[in-house]
């Protein structure tokens, strides 16, 4: 066994050991599900950012950039800051204010429907199980390249990690060790940065170098590489791309269930609100640095093939040992931190949104045990669909998670802002939303139809869903239930209206505004003015 | 000015923006408390 793969399987017993020990802590189903909802903000954070970014963050996009594509990603996350404090502002705040287990379950709630419940629960279970599905396999396919082990048996030992804790802990154990594995992976990301750059021959020469580099001419331009045989013709395209999967993205993160499902955790809604600032800031340091930096492996070695494992080759390559064993580390802490949360929320969803009778007639203690029996159950049916599915890691990723950008969004923001959206509208909505985005990817995947920029499946199905909520709301009138529900969401606890907490929230927004400006003073120095001098020249 | 340039602002800048509108959300929302409690 290499000494990458010894110093990986030690991060995997650390995960284990920490996660079975939160699961000490569990003595109810608040504390399996919600982690008893008294989550500091640092544990947020770490939930929230880890169960965002997977192998997708640190091998697909870390390939995009390498590729040619890195300042049209940076335009993309940049609209992405927009999700974050959106979501928690005018979703999140209010539905840990609602105080239910699950998002499905808050769905039910709100509009007094069962039904709503289930066919929510159905779609996490289906949308979330393909994202976890296809993050397994990721994280598979890098842990068979790691040992040389077969796809099969680095399978098995990667869902062994994360079901061993998700299943006895539940929220409890997925958090801390969520949050272990975002400083992993923002320690690697940060700690990898100055090698990069050493081996391409030092900064700001390796800047300067790329952006003239012949093979990929425009590699650090704005729009990256266009054309014929690229992955965009024109800058305007690339422009719209950047544009249009940014608010996609944003909307991911003001609404998806492994999002939202966080915020159920938190302390107080001033976590919320902070912990949301915090993912913002956090995001916008690591791609921004990280991914410049990524480039300039061009200048080390052009040919890596497939891109998507550029970050991986560093780490064999012109890392140190030790350096290698963390990146190595951090990548596979970010596939299995998402893994963890996903597993959790399908699970959660099963006992608690599908099977709801479930919950009835048990006490807490039978109905704790129950959950995680469930749990278990769900997570050996995952194993099995994912050991026969063909490994298609990006497009059911991406499918999954833009899934429930037009599934949810808009009956997420008008359950809390919508005076007439019913109980009918909140289900057609979100029926049509998520049939409308399954076709048309479908069609995209399997038939090879191909849409235009503008009109992607998820914009497609965020359209019909508005269009479904409209209908049905037209076709029903909001309950006294309904309407009660929604005007005592809008009743702010009174503890929350504490002077020193909100004098500490407020603190966050201008660490935010500080952060921008760090972003635009370092983004000048390290990436423009070196690029500026060399194009000139 | 070029597009590298203006992506080079835009991508702090609409960090700091967000934190600005932040700022202001909050601020004004925590002031209605305030004025509530006296």
């Amino acid at each position: 066994m290499s000494i990458y793969a010894i110093g990986v399987f030690l991060t995997f017993v650390l995960y284990i050991v920490v996660g079975n020990y939160a699961g000490r802590a569990v003595k109810d189903v608040d504390d399996y599900y919600v982690s008893g909802r008294n989550a500091p903000t640092v544990l947020i954070v770490g939930t929230l950012v880890a169960s965002y970014l997977s192998t997708v963050a640190f091998m697909g996009e870390t390939g995009f950039s390498y590729e040619g594509y890195v300042i049209p990603l940076l335009i993309l996350i940049m609209i992405t800051f927009l999700g974050y404090f959106g979501g928690a502002y005018y979703f999140g705040r209010f539905i840990r204010r609602a105080k239910a287990l699950t998002i499905p379950e808050y769905f039910g709630r709100r509009f007094d429907s069962s039904t709503l419940q289930m066919v929510s629960g159905i779609i996490n279970v289906v949308g979330i199980g393909a994202y976890l599905v296809a993050v397994t396999q990721g994280s598979a396919i890098l842990m068979s390249e790691l040992l040389g082990t077969s796809y099969g048996l680095s399978l098995l030992i990667v869902w062994a990690v994360y079901t061993s804790f998700c299943f006895y802990s539940g929220s409890k154990g997925v958090i801390l060790t969520d949050t272990i594995m975002f400083f992993f992976f923002v320690l690697m990301s940060f700690i990898a940065i100055p090698f990069i750059y050493k081996a391409a021959g030092g900064w700001p020469q390796a800047i300067m170098k790329t952006a003239v580099l012949a093979e990929k001419p425009d590699i650090l331009s704005w729009h990256g590489l266009t054309g014929v045989n690229n992955y965009m013709g024109t800058p305007t395209d690339v422009l719209v791309w950047a544009i249009v999967l940014g608010l996609v993205w944003a909307a991911v993160l003001a609404v998806s269930p492994w999002q939202t499902s966080r915020y159920l955790m938190a302390k107080n809604e001033h976590t919320v609100i902070r912990s949301a600032i915090m993912g913002t800031i956090a995001i916008g340091f690591i791609y921004c640095f990280l991914h410049i930096s990524m480039t300039t492996l061009n200048l080390v070695n052009p040919n890596i093939s497939p891109s998507e494992t550029a970050f991986i080759w560093s780490a064999f390559n012109i890392f140190p040992t030790w350096l290698g064993i963390v990146v190595l580390g951090g990548i596979m802490a970010s596939a299995l931190s998402s893994c963890s949360t996903f597993l959790s929320l399908v699970g959660f969803s099963v006992s608690n949104d599908i099977i709801p009778h479930l919950s009835k007639n048990h006490n807490n203690k039978e109905l704790l045990r129950m959950s995680r029996m469930v749990m278990l159950i769900v997570g050996l049916v995952t194993l099995v669909i994912t050991y026969f599915q063909p490994p298609a890691v990006m497009w059911i990723g991406y499918f999954a998670a833009t899934l429930f950008a037009a599934t949810y969004g808009v009956v997420s923001f008008m359950s809390i802002w919508s005076k007439k959206i019913t109980a009918k509208g909140a289900l057609w909505g979100i029926i049509a939303g998520f049939v409308v985005v399954a076709v048309t990817e479908g069609l995209k995947s399997f038939g090879g139809v191909s849409y235009p920029v503008y009109f992607r499946p998820p914009i497609l199905g965020a359209v019909a869903s508005y269009i479904g909520v409209l209908i049905g709301s037209k076709l029903s009138q909001p309950t006294e239930a309904e309407k009660k529900y929604r005007e005592n969401l809008f009743i702010v606890p009174e503890e929350e209206k504490s002077p020193v907490e909100i004098k500490r929230t407020r603190l966050y927004p201008k660490l935010l505004m500080i952060s921008g400006i760090i972003f635009v003073i370092g983004m000048y120095f390290l990436y423009y003015h070196p690029y500026s001098i060399a194009v000139l020249k | 000015m070029n597009g590298e340039l203006i992506f080079t602002i835009c991508y702090g800048g609409l960090a700091f923006l967000v934190g600005a509108y932040a700022h202001w959300a909050l601020g004004k929302e925590y002031k209605t408390y305030e004025s509530n409690n006296k």
